[in-house]
Order: C-alpha cells, then sequence, then structure tokens
C-alpha cells in the first residue's frame, strides 16, 4: 500500500438544512448558468452584461433620438418612445429569457441529472435566477441613463422591487410547468419558443394600452404581463402609482401558475432521470 | 450509515422511436419490463457490498436507486448521511472545464461549501496522479483519466454512504489498487460502500459479501469466494458470452463446490490472511494448503495459480504434476507447495487456490471440493537487473574481444 492509503480522510463537515443546502446550491446554479452561456469567450460572464447595454442603448438611440416617434398621442404619456418602450421591454425580457431557458433545463442538464440525486427545480430556477441578475443590471443601467438625461429619480422607484417580485412569482412558476412539461413532451421547449412572439405583441410594451381597440383589450387585460409591463412603466417613466387590479390579477396568476409548477415537479421528479 | 433495501423493484417502460407521437393520438399503452425485482438487503454501516452480475442484470439501476437518481417503483431504499455516487466514468463532469474546475463543480453539486473543497484539492489531486492536467480541459481527458479524477474527488467528499459503478474496474491497475485501498479506508472509517465491477478480485479484497444479479433478481448471496464461484458458473455455462472482455478472475475454471474437503486456512509467506502478498522477484514463495476432510477422499489434487489481471494463466503448479503422493486424505492436513526462487517480474498477479477430485475431471467438469479463485493478489516488485517482461530467471552477461 503507498502512503496515500494511509493518509487520514478528513471529518465531515457537518450536514445542513435542507433549505441551506437548496439555496447554495442555488447560488451555484445561477453562477454556472451564467458562466457557462459565454464559456470559453474571453468577456465571458461579462457578456451577460453586455447585452441588456446594447439593447437599451439601441433602442434609446433609435427612438428617442428619431424625432418622429411619438408613444401614443400625448394623453398622460411622459416620455418619449424609446424610454416607455425600455421601461416594458426589461421586465419581458426577464420573462421571456427565464422562460424560454427554463424551457430545456432538465433536458440540457440530463448528464447531471442521470448521475447526482439533486433537487430538480433548482435546474429552471437557476435559468430564472440568471435572467434575474441581467434584469437587475438593466435596471441600474436604464436608471442611470434616466438620470443623467434629466429625469429626476422618484418615490415610486422604490416600490420597483415588489413589482420584481411579482414577476419573479410569474417568471418561475412558468419555468416551472415548462420545464416539467417538456419533459413529457419535448414538442413543448419549440412550442415556449414559438409562443413569445405573439405574446410579445399581445402584451403593451410597443405601444400604450390605451390605443388597443375594444375586442382585443380583453385579450390584453386577460395577459397577465400587461399589469406588470404598465406597472414597470407608470414607476419607473410616468411616475404614477400603478393600478391595483392588474397587479393583484398578474400575481394571482403568477402564484398559481408557481403551485401549478410545484405540483408538476412533484409529478415527474421522481421519473426524471429514466425519462431524459 | 446503514443502507436498507426493502422489497426494492424498478419498472421501466419501454420507449421506442416515435412513441411520442402515437402517444399523443392515443396508441397502446407502453410495453414495460421489470429491470429490479423483489431485492431486500441490508448493508450496516461500514460495510461493503458488492454487486456482480452480466451487463444489463440490474446492477446499475440497483446503485441508481441507492444514489437516490432513480425513485423505485415499488418497495423502499433508504440510504442515511450523504450519499456520494460515481454511476459513470463522466461522473457529471463538464467537458469545457478544466478537470480543477471540474472538481470544485462536482463538491458543490454533492452539496460541500467552496472552503472545504479548496481545502481537499490538493489531496484530490495528488490522489488521481493528474497533476500534469488538472488545468486542461475535460474533454482532452481519456476515460480513465475521467474516472480517476471522478473517483478521488468523490472519495474526499467525506461519504457516508460510497456508490460506485463499474468505475474501478476501468482504472489502470496501479490506480484501481489504490482505490480499493481508500475504499477500504472510507468503510473502515465507517463509510458504507456499494460497489459493481467487473474486476473481480477487487470486489474479494473489499467486499465481505457479494450479491449475484440475475435478470433484475437476487440469485447468489454470500461470501466474495462463493459469489464469484456461483458467477464464473454461470458465465461458462453461457458459453462465456455474457460478459465480452470481463478480466474475469483467471479464466480459472468454474466450480460447483462440493465440499467434502475444504481450505481451512490457506497462508502464503506467512501470512494468514492473503489478500495482499508483497513479494520480491526472486525471493522464496511458500503457499500453505490447510485441509480439512470430511469424509475419507482418495484422488485429491491440490492446485495453485497464478494470472494476471487481463486473464493470462502465468504459471500454475499441482500435487499430480509435482509427483506428490498424497493417499487418502481423511482428518485435518496441510499441503506444502514451495519455491526457493519465484522468478515472475513485477505487477499483481491473482492467486488462485484449490482442491479437485481428479486432475482431468477438474479440467472437464469443473467440479471441486474447494476452489478459491481469487484468494488473494501477489504483488511483486523486481530490480532493473531482473529483467524485462512476465518472467525473470537468474542470468548474467559477459563480454570477450577475438582479437
Amino acid at each position: 500500500m503507498t502512503a496515500l492509503d494511509a493518509a487520514p480522510l478528513p471529518a465531515a463537515p457537518p450536514a445542513l438544512p435542507w433549505w441551506r443546502r437548496w439555496l447554495r446550491l442555488l447560488s451555484h446554479l445561477v453562477w454556472w448558468d451564467m458562466v457557462s452561456l459565454y464559456f470559453g469567450s474571453w468577456a465571458g460572464v461579462l457578456w451577460n452584461f453586455v447585452l441588456p447595454v446594447v439593447v437599451i442603448l439601441a433602442y434609446l438611440a433609435i427612438f428617442e433620438l428619431t424625432p418622429g416617434f411619438r408613444f401614443g398621442g400625448g394623453r398622460d404619456v411622459v416620455g418619449g418612445f424609446g424610454v416607455n418602450l425600455v421601461a416594458g421591454l426589461i421586465p419581458w425580457m426577464l420573462f421571456q429569457e427565464g422562460v424560454s431557458r427554463a424551457a430545456s433545463a432538465f433536458v440540457d442538464n440530463r448528464h447531471v441529472l442521470s448521475q447526482i440525486a439533486l433537487p430538480a427545480p433548482l435546474f429552471p430556477l437557476a435559468n430564472v435566477g440568471s435572467a434575474l441578475v441581467r434584469h437587475v443590471v438593466a435596471l441600474a443601467i436604464f436608471a442611470g441613463i434616466l438620470v443623467a438625461t434629466g429625469h429626476a429619480p422618484t418615490k415610486h422607484w422604490v416600490v420597483v422591487p415588489v413589482m420584481t417580485a411579482v414577476l419573479l412569482v410569474m417568471t418561475a412558476g412558468c419555468a416551472l410547468i415548462v420545464a416539467c412539461l417538456t419533459v413529457l413532451w419535448r414538442d413543448v421547449a419549440p412550442t415556449v419558443g414559438v409562443a413569445m412572439l405573439p405574446l410579445f405583441f399581445a402584451t403593451p410594451i410597443i405601444y400604450p394600452t390605451y390605443v388597443v381597440p375594444g375586442p382585443l383589450r380583453v385579450l390584453m387585460d386577460l395577459n397577465p404581463l400587461s399589469g406588470l409591463v404598465v406597472g414597470y412603466r407608470d414607476l419607473l417613466v410616468t411616475g404614477r402609482w400603478p393600478m391595483d387590479g392588474p397587479t393583484w390579477y398578474s400575481l394571482g396568476v403568477g402564484l398559481v401558475a408557481l403551485a401549478l409548477g410545484i405540483v408538476l415537479v412533484r409529478r415527474v421528479g421522481p421519473e426524471l432521470a429514466e425519462r431524459l | 450509515m446503514s443502507v436498507v433495501a426493502r422489497g426494492l423493484g424498478k419498472r421501466y417502460s419501454v420507449r421506442r422511436e416515435g412513441a411520442a407521437r402515437r402517444g399523443l393520438f392515443g396508441g397502446p399503452p407502453p410495453e414495460t419490463y421489470w429491470a429490479l425485482r423483489d431485492v431486500d438487503f441490508t448493508v450496516p454501516p461500514g460495510g461493503a457490498l458488492g454487486i456482480v452480475g452480466a451487463n444489463g442484470s440490474g446492477k446499475s439501476t440497483l446503485l441508481q436507486l441507492v444514489a437516490g437518481v432513480l425513485e423505485p417503483t415499488v418497495g423502499t431504499v433508504e440510504a442515511t448521511g450523504r450519499v456520494i455516487a460515481i454511476l459513470n466514468p463522466t461522473a457529471g463532469f463538464h467537458p469545457d472545464l478544466s478537470g480543477r474546475a471540474n472538481v470544485r463543480m462536482l463538491g458543490a453539486l454533492f452539496g460541500l461549501d467552496k472552503r472545504t473543497i479548496e481545502e481537499r484539492m490538493d489531496a484530490i489531486i495528488a490522489f488521481s496522479g493528474l497533476e500534469a492536467y488538472v488545468d486542461q480541459a475535460l474533454r482532452t481527458y481519456s476515460a480513465g483519466m475521467m474516472i480517476r479524477l471522478g473517483f478521488s474527488t468523490a472519495s474526499h467528499l467525506s461519504p457516508d454512504v460510497l456508490v460506485v459503478d463499474e468505475v474501478l474496474s476501468a482504472g489502470d491497475l496501479a490506480f484501481q489498487r489504490r482505490s480499493v485501498g481508500m475504499a477500504r479506508t472510507l468503510r473502515d472509517q465507517g463509510c458504507t460502500v456499494l460497489v459493481s465491477t467487473h474486476a473481480l478480485g477487487d470486489l474479494a479484497t473489499l467486499c465481505d459479501r457479494l450479491m449475484l444479479l440475475e435478470r433484475g433478481q437476487i440469485t447468489a448471496e454470500g461470501s466474495a469466494d462463493e459469489v464469484v464461484a456461483t458467477y464464473m458458473q454461470r458465465v461458462d455455462a453461457a458459453g462465456g458470452a455474457i460478459e465480452p472482455g470481463a478480466p474475469l478472475v483467471g479464466g480459472a475454471r468454474p466450480t460447483s463446490p462440493t465440499k467434502d474437503v475444504v481450505l481451512s486456512r490457506i497462508v502464503v509467506n506467512g501470512q494468514e490472511n492473503p489478500d495482499h502478498v508483497p513479494l520480491q522477484s526472486g525471493e522464496p514463495l511458500r503457499v500453505e494448503l490447510h485441509y480439512h476432510a470430511r469424509a475419507p477422499v482418495d484422488d485429491a489434487i491440490f492446485r495453485v495459480q497464478l494470472f494476471r489481471n487481463d486473464g493470462l494463466f502465468v504459471h500454475g503448479q499441482n500435487t499430480v504434476r509435482g509427483g506428490l503422493e498424497l493417499g487418502t486424505l481423511h482428518g485435518d492436513g496441510v499441503v506444502r507447495l514451495e519455491y526457493d526462487s519465484f522468478g515472475l517480474l513485477g505487477g499483481d498477479y491473482y492467486l488462485s487456490v484449490g482442491v479437485w477430485p481428479d486432475e482431468y475431471r477438474s479440467y472437464t467438469t469443473g467440479e471441486a471440493y474447494d476452489h478459491r479463485p481469487s484468494v488473494g493478489i501477489v504483488h511483486i516488485t523486481d530490480k532493473r537487473s531482473d529483467g524485462a517482461g512476465v518472467a525473470g530467471f537468474p542470468a548474467r552477461w559477459t563480454h570477450e574481444e577475438h582479437p
């Protein structure tokens, strides 16, 4: 036997309660998600922040510096087209990125899930987590630009994290649902990708709510993302408290989605490794 | 920490190509089959259970269930404490990350904090013997190197239960021995070890109990010697085709121990438990086979054989060949085989010993009184001057110049 065999092995570190283990794993997976997206590139993790910056700057440059664009007809609309667009785009990007990347979360990580017993929901949640990091960066950049261009920060900005929390519940719920459904039917992931485009236009991101005619308006009001996007815009740009009704509606739908997601994870989870 | 399985079973459904499309429009229900059925066992803390069986016999399914990757269809399996499993050479590694980063990743996935992993990093790398490669991307590693890294990491994560599937038999011989040694150290510290491997000699030195799986069910259970003998008998019955390429111990004849004569003690070079016998090439080797004959036996033949890990039959001796008249055996006694100078060169050799009823019958039918196909490993070291290859003989070079 070599000397190595006789080396005393270190004692086991104390076992952690499950929620601390989950949190530690989640933070690791979020970090890994951000690193692996651009793995091997020179800028690496920094790419996570380049993309939001470029999107924000591009939209602002085009729509703010071109005088022809107006956001609606002027009825209590504050700011130009670019500012209003970006304020709606930032929450949309969190939802869109989180959900569409989570759709393939289990399938993409099958090499790990079939080898190591891990709490499976952490994988789609990590996709949402890394989208949240980019979201916060985008918010900070956007706020910086607003301040730099003469929009004084308002007391409404303080409430943005509440809106983010509601958005997060909705995104996490949908992420869990589509991640589980993709395991059952592989067609779900591409369907989610395709569905994002109509959903984008069904959400008042590039237009103000009041330009939508009657019958389509019902559709828009049923879309739980509408309240959130309008809420972000009201808080960040218009300087108005968002309407409670749509916000509560979004929270309600978000909680239902989250509950459904948890039910699905419990149903699909035990069969995950063999279905992947 | 113990591992307890009760009535454990796993049923898979067969998913054929295109089944998703048919299933959506209501085709026939998917076919199912049981990969594992009615499996019961208990491994106490500090116990080691080895699982042998042909490919597809349910070994991996069983270990995946213990690892918690799969959920049982029926029954329960309880593994308490930190369960660390290496189920596959790739072990959840990421091909683009360096070896070092993968160790961090695996540690984090198994729930260790960063500081603990960093503290153990040097020990992990040293044990794996991959100092020169740890900063290269994993995709440049050979399968053997991945296994070394995976096992090194797993064994340093303070497992309460260590589950190792096949991996032990895939590294090179030196690493196999080191990893079996490590698994034994862990076992002696109270870790419960479950392994499946085709390197049967390793199982014999690590596991106090072996389990033979066939078509998802336990068909033999007991001491390493007994189960290995049963397994090899089955392999032979199937024309040896069950496990292509498996390094069976020795290709020794399969046996059905009748136990009219049993080997009560096997002593090699004064060592009572010869599971690992160190020997310098060219030194004396002495094998003592203590026997107990329950009934009078007058045709017994004792045999000692050495096999290389790849199954090469390197050397054998038996009492008939050696011209030893045993007469009628009854009661207790000892048969000794002595070499003044044992000339095998450096390496590990499986030692196989046994008593058979008759020289020719032992070859043809495999009937044995008692047969220990892998009683231990003789580890031979040599000097450079002993020569190269498998065998060494006393020799010297001379030189003369012709005028």
